[in-house]
């Protein structure tokens, strides 16, 4: 009868640890998601330049992995060019690298599309090697 | 004469040209709600502002989806549930500021400003007025204001499970670093 109730307590702890793990979760990083498209910051402008309703259906919140070529850092966002003479797609990095990148690069990053005010932006970048 | 005022209207109509625009793309927002059973608290540092100082029209626009939380849940919660903002992905002001202007721009201080203009969040549009500071320093500004919105005037529906995790209104803090917007630049 003890030995019954002692592993109906010890289910009832790890049901709570679980559900307490997962109502806790840290929010998700782009760095160790699956990537859902890949794309270049040209490509994901114009589809937002010319519908962005299409767009935001088929971009936001999907982790994309994009390439471009830096036009811009400042502060944690480093901005790629497009084909537009004044905006472009902002990635927001998660961290800081020891190294930073330079202006002129073409470079790889992933990160969440939460959509296009002047730029599409992406939040929780990471630089992907 | 007449050479002497088609001079002057033309310096004139060229510094209006000039009329500056000051624009930030990083500009960062807080929100905070404080209820009994939670604190909740969300950054985004992408929010868009532009500063039209001979227009004295200022405007913010936000992607709600860019707001950061510490858990995956509340972040996914705040979007699906409460913002909804598969819908409507932006949080938008469009308004006025009196308490600054080109002359004030060109010397460096800290100048508090009177916003008044419209919010438009989930869809629904709301008045809103608020006090500010602009300071500037050395042909840059920097923009602050603290403004509290009442959760169910944008058609925000909490539920009675967590009405004691979700206040019922939320602190918004806002810090806007702006450069001046030059035509050749990206």
């Amino acid at each position: 009868m003890l030995k019954k109730i002692g592993l109906l307590l010890f289910i009832a702890i790890l049901i709570g640890a679980i559900a307490f793990l997962y109502v806790n979760q840290a929010s998700k990083n782009a760095a160790s998601s699956k990537t859902d498209v890949r794309i270049t910051a040209s490509e994901l402008f114009a589809a937002f330049d010319e519908n962005e309703t299409s767009a935001n259906e088929e971009y936001l919140d999907k982790v994309i992995e994009i390439k471009g070529k830096i036009s811009e850092i400042d502060g944690n966002q480093i901005r790629l060019q497009t084909e537009d003479a004044f905006f472009g797609v902002i990635c927001e990095l998660e961290n800081i690298p020891d190294e930073l990148p330079e202006v002129g690069q073409e470079i790889v990053l992933k990160g969440f599309c939460t959509g296009k005010l002047m730029d599409v932006v992406l939040t929780r970048c990471a630089v992907v090697d | 004469m007449k050479i002497k005022i088609f001079l002057l209207l033309c310096t004139l109509f060229y510094t209006q040209l000039q009329a500056q625009f000051y624009v930030s793309r990083n500009g960062q927002i807080t929100f905070t709600s404080e209820a009994p059973l939670e604190r909740i608290e969300a950054f985004t540092q992408s929010a868009n502002s532009v500063l039209d100082l001979a227009g004295q029209q200022i405007e913010f626009a936000v992607l709600i989806k860019s707001f950061q939380f510490q858990k995956a849940l509340m972040q996914q919660h705040f979007n699906e549930n409460y913002m909804e903002s598969d819908q409507y992905p932006k949080g938008v002001f469009k308004g006025s500021f009196l308490g600054f202007d080109t002359e004030k721009s060109k010397q460096d201080g800290v100048y508090p400003i009177e916003i008044e203009g419209e919010m438009t969040i989930h869809g629904v549009s709301k008045p809103v007025a608020c006090n500010g500071i602009l300071k500037v320093r050395s042909s840059e500004i920097m923009g602050e204001a603290e403004l509290e919105l009442e959760v169910a005037d944008f058609d925000i529906k909490i539920p009675a499970i967590v009405r004691e995790k979700i206040a019922k209104t939320v602190k918004i803090k806002v810090e806007v670093a702006y450069q001046e917007y030059q035509k050749n630049s990206k």
